[in-house]
Order: C-alpha cells, then sequence, then structure tokens
C-alpha cells in the first residue's frame, strides 16, 4: 500500500466514477427509446475481475446494484478460458444474473490488460419489447416466466468483437419493436465498450498494479465506512409485519450488533403463482439500499460497503422465488421489502429515515398505433410521487420512489410526440392526506388522452389500498391509482389490471400517493398552514377540522 | 480577440426522413440551406459586408431514425445532390461508429442545419513599437519573496509589463504585470522583448524538468 501514493489512488477512483458517467452518456445518446434516453430507466457501472463494484455507478442505485451479481453470475456459468477479450455477455434472466424482470437487459464486458481479466464494464436498461405475451412484455397474469419474453442465459453477444448476429435476429424476431430493440442494443454495446477503452487508457497511464490496488484500497475504505455508521446504529433485534394490498403479509426482523446488519426475510408468503416475485438477488438489493440509507448517504457506496450487510432469505419464498416463476413485476416486491425494512426500522434510528412515501413504481405502459404515423408505440414509465415527511422539515413533493431514484419523468412534449397522446394535465395531487407537524409531499395527477381506437394499457401499482405509513403521530399518506375516464361517461379504478383496451377520447388519470405526515397535525405552525392553504395544498375545512387553524 | 474574422452560427430545426435518392428529402435539405444563407447574408448586409465576403459552413445535424440526439457532419459545398447527400451519409456512418464503435443499416434522419456564416473582416498590421533606450531597471518597480514551489523562495523582481519595450533582457526569479495577465518568470529562465512587444522566456534546464 505504502508503495502508492494515495492521490493517485483518488485520481483512479474518481476516473471510475467519470467512466460510469462517460458510458451512461454514450448509452443515453444512441438509445432509441424515450424509457432510456428521457426516463434514464438504466444504469452503468464497473466491476473488478471477481464482480465486486467498483464504484457507484451512474443511474438507477437499484439498476447499479444488479450489475455486480450479474458479473458474478457469468463467471459462475462460464469457464474462465472461455471468457475472452473483446466478449460481450447479455442477461436478462433472473436465474442467469439478470436479477430483475426479462425487460432489463444487462450487458457486460470483460476488460483485459495483457491477457489478464482486470475489470468488467456493464449496464443496464429496461428494453420496451422483449416479447413474451403482452405488448411491453410485463403481464400482470403471466404465471411462467415463459410469457414473459425472450431469456437471455447469460450467452455472448458479442464474441472477441464478432457480433453473434444469430441470437440478434433471433431477439428482434421476438420483439413487438424490434428497430427499438436493435437501437437500444447497440446502445448498451456501445457504453460497455467505451467503458473498456477509458479503463485501459487509464491503465496504460497509471500501470496495472496501481489500477488494481486502486479498486481494492477503495472497497476496503467503503467498508470501513459502512463499519464505522454501523457502530452509531441502535443494536438490537428489530421485526415488523405489514399486510399488502393483494391480502398477504410481509415480515422482516433486522438484527444489527456492532459488526453486522442481518436482514431476516425468511418468515415470507411462498413465491406468487403470478409474476410478483423478486429473486434472492433482488432482495439483497432492497436491503442494500435501506443499509445504505442508514450508513452514509452521501459517503462513497462500492462492493465494499456491503459486506457488514447478511440477508437471509427461504428459496421458493416471493423474495427468493425459484425457476420458472413469472418476474414481470419485481420492482412492486422489491419496493415493498425495501419500504417494509425502512418502516421496521425508522421509528428506531433517530430521524435518520423519514416517514413513509409513495413507494411504488407505479409503472404504467400505454400503447397502440401512433395516430400521426402508423407506427407501434409503447410508453413505458414510472411515476413521481410524494415523499415522507421527517422531523423539522415537510416532504418532497413529487419525485420518483427511493427504488427507482435518479430518473426523470417524460416531458408532456415528447410524450405528445413519440407516443400520439394528448397530455390534458400535469398537476400536483389535490388530494387529503399525508398531514402532520411536519406534512408529506404531495403525489401527482396526470391525464393522458389517448388518440387512438384499440390501444392498451397495462399498470402494476402497490400502496392502492395501503397509503404511506406516518411517523410520531402524523397522518398517512393518500394512495397510488389509476382511472379510465371513458369518452362515453363512466370511470373505473385500477391499481393491477393488463392489456385493458383504450380507446380515442379516452382518458386515462395517473394518480399517485402523498408521503406519509411526521408528527401530530394540531401541532404544525400555524404559518405553514395558512401557507399551505394559499398554496392550495389543503382546504380550509380541512385545515380546521386537523390543524384547528381558522382563516 | 481582435485579429479573429466575424463568425456567426445559424440553427434550422427541420425533421424530415434523410434520403439522397428522393427529391422531396433532399429539397427539403437544400430549403433548409437557402434559408439559412439567405438570412445570414442579409444580416451581414447590413452591416455593409458583401455577399461574396461570407463564406458558409454547412453541418448537417443528423441521426438513426428513432433516436433522439443527433450527430453534426459537414455537408460538402455546391448544389444538394444524391451524390452530395451520399456523400454526407457515409461521414455520418463513419463519424458515428469512430465515437460509439458501431453503425447501423437503419434509415437516417436530418434533423436540421447548423450553417457557420463567416465574414472577413480587414486585419490589423502589427506595428513594431519605438526603442527609447529605458533599461529594465526602469520598469521594475519592486522586489518581493516568491515561493516557486519546487524551485523554492526566492526574492524577485516585479516588472511594469506596459513600461517594458524591445530589445530589454533580464532574468527570473520575476513577475511581469500587466492589465490583462500576470507572467510568471522562475529563477535562471531568461526574458527578452521583441520588436513588437512580445515576451520571449527561454527556460533554464531546471525549469524544463
Amino acid at each position: 500500500m505504502s508503495s502508492h501514493d494515495p492521490i493517485t489512488l483518488e485520481i483512479i477512483q474518481s476516473s471510475l466514477q467519470a467512466i460510469s458517467d462517460e458510458m451512461f452518456v454514450a448509452m443515453r445518446k444512441t438509445a432509441m427509446s424515450a424509457i432510456i434516453y428521457e426516463v434514464l430507466d438504466m444504469g452503468t457501472g464497473i466491476t473488478d475481475a471477481q464482480g465486486n463494484l467498483a464504484s457507484s455507478g451512474a443511474g438507477i442505485p437499484a439498476f447499479v446494484g444488479v450489475l455486480d451479481k450479474a458479473v458474478q453470475r457469468v463467471l459462475e456459468l462460464h469457464d474462465p478460458a472461455d471468457i475472452r477479450e473483446g466478449d460481450i455477455f447479455a442477461t436478462n434472466d433472473p436465474h442467469f444474473g439478470g436479477v430483475t424482470h426479462l425487460n432489463d437487459v444487462v450487458l457486460l464486458m470483460p476488460v483485459f490488460h495483457a491477457g489478464r481479466l482486470i475489470a468488467w464494464t456493464a449496464n443496464i436498461a429496461h428494453w420496451n419489447d422483449v416479447g413474451g405475451k403482452v405488448p411491453g412484455s410485463m403481464s400482470t397474469d403471466a404465471s411462467e416466466i415463459f410469457q414473459e419474453g425472450v431469456r437471455l442465459p447469460a450467452v455472448k453477444l458479442i464474441d472477441r468483437g464478432q457480433p453473434n448476429r444469430a441470437l440478434m435476429e433471433v431477439m428482434k424476431a421476438n420483439s413487438r419493436l424490434p428497430d427499438f430493440l436493435e437501437g437500444d442494443m447497440w446502445a448498451g454495446i456501445a457504453a460497455v465498450r467505451i467503458g473498456a477503452k477509458r479503463i485501459n487508457e487509464l491503465v496504460a497511464k497509471y500501470g496495472v498494479e496501481t489500477f488494481l490496488v486502486a479498486l481494492d484500497h477503495y472497497m476496503d475504505y467503503g467498508e470501513k465506512v459502512a463499519r464505522q455508521a454501523l457502530k452509531s446504529l441502535p443494536k438490537g433485534s428489530f421485526s415488523f409485519e405489514e399486510e399488502q394490498d393483494n391480502g398477504l403479509v410481509y415480515r422482516v426482523r433486522v438484527d444489527i450488533s456492532d459488526d453486522a446488519f442481518i436482514v431476516d426475510i425468511r418468515d415470507n408468503p411462498d413465491q406468487d403463482v403470478g409474476p410478483n416475485n423478486a429473486c434472492r438477488d433482488g432482495a439483497i438489493i432492497a436491503a442494500q439500499m435501506v443499509f445504505k440509507s442508514l450508513t452514509g448517504g452521501d459517503e462513497i457506496t462500492n462492493g465494499g460497503t456491503f459486506r457488514p450487510l447478511q440477508v437471509l432469505t427461504r428459496r421458493g419464498s416471493v423474495f427468493d422465488a425459484e425457476e420458472r416463476a413469472a418476474f414481470g413485476f419485481y420492482y412492486e416486491v422489491e419496493v415493498r421489502l425495501y419500504d417494509l425494512i425502512w418502516r421496521c426500522l425508522a421509528p428506531h434510528v433517530g430521524g435518520l429515515l423519514p416517514s413513509g412515501h409513495f413507494a411504488s413504481i407505479c409503472g404504467t405502459v400505454l400503447g397502440g398505433l401512433h395516430p400521426d404515423t402508423g407506427n407501434h408505440y409503447t410508453i413505458v414509465e414510472p411515476q413521481i410521487g410524494g415523499w415522507g415527511a421527517y422531523e423539522g422539515r415537510d416532504g418532497n413533493t413529487a419525485i420518483f420512489s427511493g427504488f427507482h431514484g435518479e430518473t426523470y419523468n417524460c416531458p408532456a412534449e415528447v410524450a405528445e410526440a413519440r407516443y400520439g397522446v394528448t397530455v390534458d394535465r400535469m398537476t400536483l395531487s389535490d388530494e387529503p392526506g399525508g398531514e402532520g407537524r411536519w406534512r408529506g409531499g404531495k403525489g401527482i395527477k396526470v391525464d393522458y388522452r389517448v388518440r387512438s381506437d384499440g390501444s392498451f394499457l397495462t399498470v402494476g401499482y402497490t400502496r392502492s389500498k395501503f397509503g404511506p405509513w406516518p411517523l410520531a403521530g402524523g397522518v398517512g399518506g393518500s394512495t397510488n391509482y389509476v382511472e379510465v375516464l371513458r369518452k362515453g361517461g363512466g370511470c373505473e379504478r385500477h391499481s393491477i389490471v393488463t392489456a385493458l383496451r383504450v380507446n380515442e377520447g379516452d382518458v386515462i388519470r395517473v394518480v399517485t400517493a402523498n408521503g406519509a405526515g411526521y408528527g401530530d397535525p394540531a401541532e404544525r405552525d400555524p404559518e405553514a398552514v395558512r401557507d399551505d392553504i394559499r398554496n392550495g395544498y389543503i382546504t380550509a375545512e380541512r385545515a380546521k377540522e386537523l390543524h384547528g387553524i381558522k382563516t | 480577440m481582435m485579429m479573429t474574422d466575424l463568425r456567426r452560427d445559424y440553427f434550422l430545426t427541420r425533421l424530415a426522413p434523410f434520403d439522397p435518392h428522393d427529391e422531396s428529402a433532399r429539397q427539403v435539405v437544400a430549403d433548409a440551406i437557402a434559408e439559412i444563407e439567405g438570412l445570414a447574408r442579409d444580416q451581414y448586409l447590413q452591416e455593409d459586408i458583401a455577399a461574396d465576403q461570407v463564406k458558409f459552413t454547412r453541418l448537417a445535424k443528423m441521426r438513426y431514425a428513432n433516436q433522439e440526439h443527433s450527430v453534426e457532419v459537414l455537408l460538402p459545398d455546391g448544389t444538394v445532390t444524391s451524390e452530395l447527400l451520399d456523400q454526407a451519409a457515409r461521414e455520418f456512418h463513419e463519424q458515428y461508429e469512430r465515437e460509439y464503435t458501431y453503425r447501423l443499416d437503419a434509415p437516417l434522419e436530418f434533423v436540421g442545419l447548423h450553417v457557420i456564416a463567416v465574414a472577413e473582416v480587414g486585419k490589423l498590421t502589427p506595428a513594431i513599437l519605438p526603442v527609447t533606450g529605458r533599461t529594465p531597471e526602469v520598469a521594475r518597480k519592486s522586489r518581493r519573496e516568491i515561493d516557486f514551489a519546487l524551485a523554492g523562495k526566492h526574492m524577485s523582481d516585479i516588472y511594469d509589463g506596459d513600461l517594458l519595450e524591445p530589445a530589454m533582457i533580464f532574468g527570473g526569479p520575476a513577475v511581469i504585470e500587466t492589465a490583462g495577465s500576470t507572467v510568471v518568470v522562475h529563477p535562471g529562465d531568461r526574458v527578452e522583448i521583441d520588436s513588437y512587444g512580445n515576451l520571449h522566456i527561454e527556460l533554464s534546464e531546471g525549469t524544463k524538468a
């Protein structure tokens, strides 16, 4: 260690972050689907030769957390002699290191120096349509993974620099949007190749030994930061159980000691016969994100950060589903687990975690024929919603769930041009809920007016029956749901629906929850209440009822 | 800065398929060029710069259909023909592959035009500065200690740059202060002022290393 200058190690670390960012930009600039280039439903990162995250990467945190696990699975499945310079592996299947669902394709490129494997560059992105029983590939009533699209079992998409054309043609032939699939696939290839090239330049500049020491050194530092933070957490055993919208009860137990943070989720329902399952790696990611929130949100994150974390799962349970299970809505299962661990610990960790947020991806898939071009379009969009309040501050309004992190909602202009829908409204939600001494942030209301007959809508929202949970006597938040307002009159409310037919003139209203409040509403600063009334965040009647304030 | 030509950048967005062998697609490009170049000439004319003094560089903003971001490709001078656009398409594929490691066999889209209109204006002629016979000592306004990092701390001469004149020679450690910038002369380096007032600094072996 002592022979390596700490400044150089720091430069290498910062370079790895910059390379992840450059990979991210390359993919954004070349992709063909708005879910990638606008929403940024993607992530990029770099691991060491063994598949440990070398930097915090770029993009959705729950996606960056996939990349290390995918590399480790490729290493398990392939003879080292069969992993060669110029190769790019593809996986999208939880059984083969894909972690999430078939729509999220992971591309992985080994990086070599003088014949020695020294790192991996990787990306993951949501591809709009990978086949399966419904457009957009995610079906709320799929019962087997075979109904959800083409499975890519960690195979070579590129072999020593040569594209595997046969595989590419099979993938295109299975997609309803083959041109987009091809464009997004090559965007991902560009990202990992550009990352590998930059790593080679870095190694050429500083030497391979220094590069490798920098990776190890920084992971050890990540572990040190996490262990230090762990020491200041309350010690003991914490348990919690919570009923879900679908009637199931999820349970968690967290044991925190000076040197370990153990999340036990073995006592949970058997895997779902539908697509509401997570794989073990996915459950680990949910636990990693809460662990990260507790052990230094602004500090570095890498493979070392998570060394004190252990996750105990039961094979065949909803959090460790076995092969053949469908995974289309894995993210709602993982965000539920993430929120469950959060809720379990929030009252005990001295303000580190705010009260509950809308905590659903609120994935909304709307597709059909573009009224202007006649081409098929598919909107795949996560939604923004309200966050929970905490002591001293109101919750954030209209941002993505903690699970989804650094993404953006699609601008109305882009949605209208690309998808041929009209965005009638994009406002904050005016529903009650989330009041407190500090109030939760507001959810949103968005109206999409459909312009062509025979379009379809698929959604899978949670926190639709049981809204976000409050702390310290606050009021719970509102709920997430979709309303379909038919042109001829009539209105249907949905939170889980697949391929619902919608026609020209129908309006799809997306409503997301307000975050939950913190503290007794009667104690809210009267000036803040008057401000809320002026801003339309609360009605005068409700303000009088909850806060005892007259205008 | 005072020596450069006048330059204006014009941007026009005009979405259309980029198909060199389709007449209406070619016309979109030709119309966009005519529109921007006409506008540029008119604007220069209002400043008494004749049309024949204005030179254009035309860049097409292009992408593969369905993409969001575009790449700028040089459009050759001359009338917009199939050959000219074929050449631009080849250039697009090459440039795209250089930047992003691959090319696609997919339709191209014209996103718009970026035109650079440059008008040459009369250049200034640099004049030889008069020599009054002042010595560097006259230009030296003070001395102070300066930390040159690796070269250590040294008492250094501070010069008023406005009082320097051709043929003066002096050595570092020194600092030359002018209204626009401050020039640091390391110990052992040698400064000579040329006929136009430029500073020539000859580095010593120590500074080069």
